[in-house]
């Protein structure tokens, strides 16, 4: 492990039967206590052979495939490792959260209840001027007005947090 | 220690777990950097 930015770090992960998964990471950012940027340059797996255990061997090498055809997906993945201080903001508040996905994602909102109301008509509101300023010529204006609606639903969902 | 999984579709796959350690944050930031501490971290 060798702990710097470019820095390489080689992890071998050894299963009950033997069977031996290397894992190769390069260091991307190092920010001590806080930060830690790593993603996998190359994976490949190395097998423990058990000559004289050929129902052993063969379990293993059933693995290694498995292995191989579970973490093709993972090559070039970015782990980024974070230990913010107690301090940090606090956890956004389930029910808000919760509202806003839904009604983000696929525009659900209770209407029964009439603060996710709100939210959703804040939420509809936001997408309908998004759209409005997507559609607009002026490549300037248009990236300003993006930036302020951002920054207001940041504000919105910020003081809903822990508030409700 | 709660721990949450948040899983949203962004533009990128991107899975965010969240584990909360009654520790004070050097001591986790060895744990995950010192190879000694590793080995034990990742079980």
């Amino acid at each position: 492990m060798d702990l710097r930015v470019g820095g390489a770090w080689r992890h071998v992960m050894q299963a009950p039967n033997g069977a031996r998964f290397t894992i190769n990471s390069i260091f991307e950012e190092v920010v001590a206590p806080e930060r830690l940027v790593l993603r996998t340059s190359r994976i490949h797996t190395e097998i423990r052979h058990h000559p004289h255990r050929e129902e052993e061997d063969q379990k293993c090498d059933f693995q290694q495939k498995e292995w191989e055809a579970a973490i093709r997906p993972f090559y070039d993945l970015k782990s980024v490792l974070s230990t913010p201080s107690r301090d940090a903001p606090p956890e956004p508040n389930p029910w808000l959260s919760g509202c806003l996905q839904r009604v983000r994602a696929f525009g659900i909102y209770d209407q029964s209840d009439p603060i996710e109301y709100a939210v959703a008509l804040v939420i509809a509101l936001w997408r309908w001027c998004k759209f409005a300023v997507e559609s607009s010529a002026d490549r300037g204006r248009r990236v300003i007005a993006l930036q302020i609606g951002a920054e207001l639903i940041r504000q919105i969902e910020q003081k809903w947090r822990g508030g409700l | 220690m709660p721990a949450t999984i948040n899983i949203s579709s962004v533009d990128r796959p991107e899975i965010i777990i969240t584990r909360l350690f009654d520790a004070p944050r050097s001591l986790v930031w060895t744990a995950i950097t010192d190879p000694k501490h590793v080995a034990q971290w990742y079980g």
